[in-house]
């Protein structure tokens, strides 16, 4: 009987604006096909005429799971499947033989995914605009996801420079000589936050500022932030949140995927993410990262470059395996070498102690193995591993008296066994080791450690730990208790618990709490790198010590958030409103203090940070969506814990703005037939003022030496375009502030007034010989605007 | 599959917001009647292949859907999911 489908027509007149309405359903239901080979009997329809023949039929047996957790199902008898779904994951479906398909869930309540051996797969990207940033009304863990298209947004070149687009998570220079960014999450600097690639520890260590820069954009699939105390199976060491980051791998739809970049002030990169069937069982993939920039620029003509020279190559290579008994595992090597150069221009005679110069030579490798066993028949228990082994060696060498010189070995393995208790809840427990072994050699004109010489400091490491994780859901609300307890060789047995809890008002309202508790151990000649660029001595809680490293405690902290979720419609369109507010209280934190003259003092102490955030999101009409946001930080740190100077114990937190806000618009012409679209993308960011590190003593030495105490109030902007010309072909071009602002006389110690291209030190004599001089004192950007192209080209769909 | 094209086909002009429940097999379209007509919407859905109230899709346009989205013949797997969700919620008050 012929049968046509019912269409309801509702009626706006101009822009009305309904009430809250409900939101999709929580659960995705779907149905996975694949391709009638054999027989199509079944088929009433006869096959059209002069077109290929294409039958699908419903698909017992597939795998159906979520990206981010692994969790997941078969398909039944029919082909059907269901699962609690969390709105910004992905689903993968697979089965033996058959291509792996991905598909990022935005709330759809039915998908339907095809699965074959040459399927166009752009067909099974169910929905073609969607919001690129997401987070789950039901997932009691705050946790932003971003996809691939949001990445696409800026020009996003590495990890560090992916947050551009998003409000929760800063990226700020550290200094104006080597153009490293560091992230800021609640206010805090980006070592609180556990940085993970594909769940297994990402930047840490001596990894912990450079590791960021090390993936590109490309690789990347999508990022995961998780703001407040995460889960617990992961570690202990995310004290403001966990940025976790899915690398592409063998599961691309594309068999191959180059990008290549290039921007105004000199810098080239050319990625390549491609997949290789291997047999049945196993499939590959290999990613490549080359990056030059060999163009100098001092476009601030202060004779220093604005950007350091450099050449990095990064590559990647996995391995994935899907046994038929429930074994599954993913293998990676990852290298790194990476120099780089920058400094002072050979504009002047140097004289004996030669240009102020800042290299860095790092060479990394890493390998890292996930195995997981999922028992058959027994629903949703499983087994799983992941170990990661590596070596870090850096070379940095500031100015010509200087230099640091580090390895470090690291092992880390983590066992977690999940399994369903009698009500259907989760529970994980676990076993988790690591070790770390760091020898650290640091020149230092004529302190440490022993006057004038090199000595290399060795610190080993190893903490053993067991965890278990009670998830509890139900309709209404989830609870995620978390514990763990961890033995640390020197500092002795850590306990960590963790809560996070989901309450849905309604449907459409979700309220979230979060309560945990974080420790790590630090590195702080790793972690400070922005001061390297300076010549401050650095001061060691035990100077003169064979260990100066000796007295440093543990960094430990509570973690306490709220967040409110809303989803609603405003003029029938999509709409989200997140409210939030976070409070860090560190009992112990180590951090420098830069407020005295020509000293980088590494202090210990009590600390804390409050923070709050409101972010709006409006899918305003189907061409354009906006975000805007307000943050609100305050961070400030114990100076003075014994109270021995005049100037008070809490100091504001440097560098770190109260107010910030931000507003992000996106634009996506009307998809033609074949899928060719133009885009475009602004974002616009409001920082407030930030406490600069105290300058005013060095008035003494001379008055050009100063710079203010509160940076002002800056406007920075990002704006691209870009034309798809099909799925996975793409070109953009794009500005980097667009405002153009610049950080007025960001290096102190340089006289400004000399004519451009002549370099004069304040002091007269040479930049090494300046104890004031710095290039630390950065809060805002160095370079100005910046015009960038690149071209992403997908092959062998 | 269905959604994206009648999703697609209903952007133009006119319309704010358009929305396909494929367990209901009902759009569900929001329009500003000053600058399209409900005919116009009918004859956009039908020349994307889906029959309405008004308009019958060409049976050339018709035969190019994908075989899940051939709602005429009431297609196969419509019934199965049906079935198929009534006996999920089974599952559920297990």
């Amino acid at each position: 009987m012929p049968r046509s489908i019912s269409l309801v027509l509702a009626v706006a007149a101009g822009l009305l604006i309904l009430p809250v309405s409900a939101q999709k359903a929580v659960t995705v239901k779907g149905k996975v096909f694949s391709k009638d080979q054999v027989d199509h009997s079944g088929h009433d329809h006869a096959p059209s005429e002069g077109r290929e023949e294409e039958n699908w039929l419903p698909l017992p047996g597939a795998y159906v799971v979520w990206k981010s957790t692994g969790q997941g199902t078969a398909t039944d008898s029919h082909g059907f499947f269901r699962l609690d779904g969390v709105e910004g994951d992905t689903l993968v479906a697979s089965f033996i033989g058959m291509t792996t398909v991905e598909l990022p869930f935005i709330g759809q309540t039915y998908v339907e995914i095809p699965l074959g051996e040459g399927f166009q797969l752009n067909e099974a990207q169910v929905v073609a605009k969607g919001p690129t940033t997401s987070v789950s009304l039901l997932d009691p863990l705050v946790v932003q996801s971003l996809g691939r298209d949001e990445l696409c947004r800026a020009a996003c070149c590495n990890l560090s420079e992916a947050f551009e687009t998003n409000a929760a998570v800063d990226a700020s220079f550290t200094d104006a000589v080597t153009g490293t960014k560091q992230i800021r999450m609640l206010g805090l600097d980006g070592k609180y936050t556990q940085i993970m690639f594909d769940n297994q520890p990402g930047a840490r260590g001596l990894n912990i500022l450079q590791g960021m820069k090390f993936i590109p954009g490309e690789w990347v699939d999508q990022i995961h932030i998780g703001k407040g105390a995460g889960s617990v199976t992961l570690g202990h060491e995310s004290m403001t949140g966990q940025i976790n980051v899915s690398l592409r791998d063998a599961d691309i739809q594309d068999k191959l995927i180059v990008n290549g970049f290039l921007n105004r002030a000199g810098r080239f990169e050319l990625n390549t993410v491609s997949r290789h069937a291997v047999s049945r069982k196993w499939k590959t993939a290999l990613l490549t990262h080359g990056e030059w920039a060999d163009r100098i620029n001092d476009r601030n003509s202060d004779g220093f470059q604005d950007n350091a020279l450099s050449k990095d190559v990064v590559l990647r290579s996995e391995w994935e395996y899907t046994g038929d008994r429930g074994m599954r595992g993913e293998y990676a090597v990852t290298a790194v070498t990476q120099e780089k150069e920058s400094g002072q221009l050979p504009l002047l005679d140097a004289g004996t102690n030669g240009l102020w110069m800042a290299d860095q030579a790092v060479n990394r490798v890493v390998a890292t193995a996930k195995t997981g066993y999922v028992f058959p028949g027994d629903d949703g228990r499983s087994l799983g591993s992941q170990l990661t082994l590596g070596n870090h060696d850096q070379t940095l060498s500031f100015g010509p008296y200087r230099s640091y010189i580090a390895d470090q070995q690291f092992a880390r393995l983590n066992l977690l066994h999940q399994m369903k208790t009698g009500r259907g809840d989760d529970l994980v427990v676990g076993l988790s080791a690591k070790a770390d072994r760091y020898d650290q050699a640091l020149i230092q004109d004529g302190t440490f450690p022993v006057p004038g010489g090199i000595a290399t400091v060795r610190r080993e490491e190893a903490t053993v730990g067991a965890f278990a994780e009670w998830t509890v859901k139900r309709e209404q609300w989830d609870v995620i208790l978390g514990l763990r307890s961890d033995v640390h060789d020197t500092f002795g047995v850590f306990v960590t618990p963790r809560l996070n809890a989901r309450w849905s008002v309604s449907d459409a309202i979700s309220l979230k709490a979060a309560a945990g508790k974080g420790w790590r151990t630090s590195v702080p000649l790793a972690e400070f790198a922005g001061v390297w660029a300076s010549n401050r001595s650095w001061i060691f809680p035990e100077s003169g010590s064979v260990d100066p490293f000796r007295g440093l405690q543990p960094e430990e902290s509570w973690n306490l958030g709220l967040n409110l979720l809303s989803k609603f419609t405003l003029g029938y369109r999509d709409a989200s409103f997140n409210l939030d507010g976070y409070r860090v209280d560190f009992s112990n934190r180590v951090f420098v203090d830069l407020d005295t003259p020509g000293e980088a003092t590494i202090r210990q102490g009590r600390s804390q940070s409050r923070s709050a955030q409101a972010e709006f999101w409006w899918d305003w009409t189907k061409r354009l969506d906006i975000t805007l946001a307000y943050r609100w930080v305050d961070a400030s740190s114990d100076y003075d814990p014994d109270g021995f100077d005049g100037y008070g114990g809490y100091r504001k937190d440097p560098f770190v703005a109260q107010h910030r806000g931000f507003a992000t618009v996106a634009y996506g012409s009307r998809p033609d037939a074949k899928g060719r679209q133009w885009r475009a993308d602004v974002t616009f960011q409001v920082t407030g003022p930030q406490r600069l590190p105290w300058t005013f003593e060095n008035d003494l030495v001379d008055p050009r030496y100063v710079r203010p105490s509160e940076a002002p109030t800056f406007v920075t902007g990002n704006v691209q375009i870009s034309r798809d010309f099909s799925e996975g072909q793409q070109i953009y071009v794009g500005v980097e502030n667009v405002t153009d602002y610049r950080q007025a006389e960001p290096i102190v110690g340089i006289d400004y007034d000399t004519a451009p291209g002549e370099v004069q030190t304040v002091s007269g004599g040479p930049i090494g010989d300046d104890a004031l001089f710095d290039a630390a004192i950065v809060y805002a950007p160095i370079f100005g605007r910046n015009v960038y192209a690149g071209v992403r080209w997908a092959f062998g769909r | 599959m269905c959604e994206d094209r009648i999703v697609a086909a209903l952007d133009v002009r006119g319309v704010r917001a358009a929305e396909w429940d494929q367990l209901e097999e009902k759009a569900t379209v929001v329009y500003k009647p000053k600058k399209i007509s409900e005919e116009r919407i009918q004859q956009l859905v039908a020349d994307a292949g889906h029959d309405t109230d008004l308009y019958t899709a060409t049976d050339e346009v018709y035969n190019g859907l994908a075989d899940c989205c051939l709602y005429r013949s009431g297609c196969q797997g419509c019934s199965d999911r049906e079935k198929h969700l009534e006996h999920d919620q089974d599952d559920d008050r297990r």
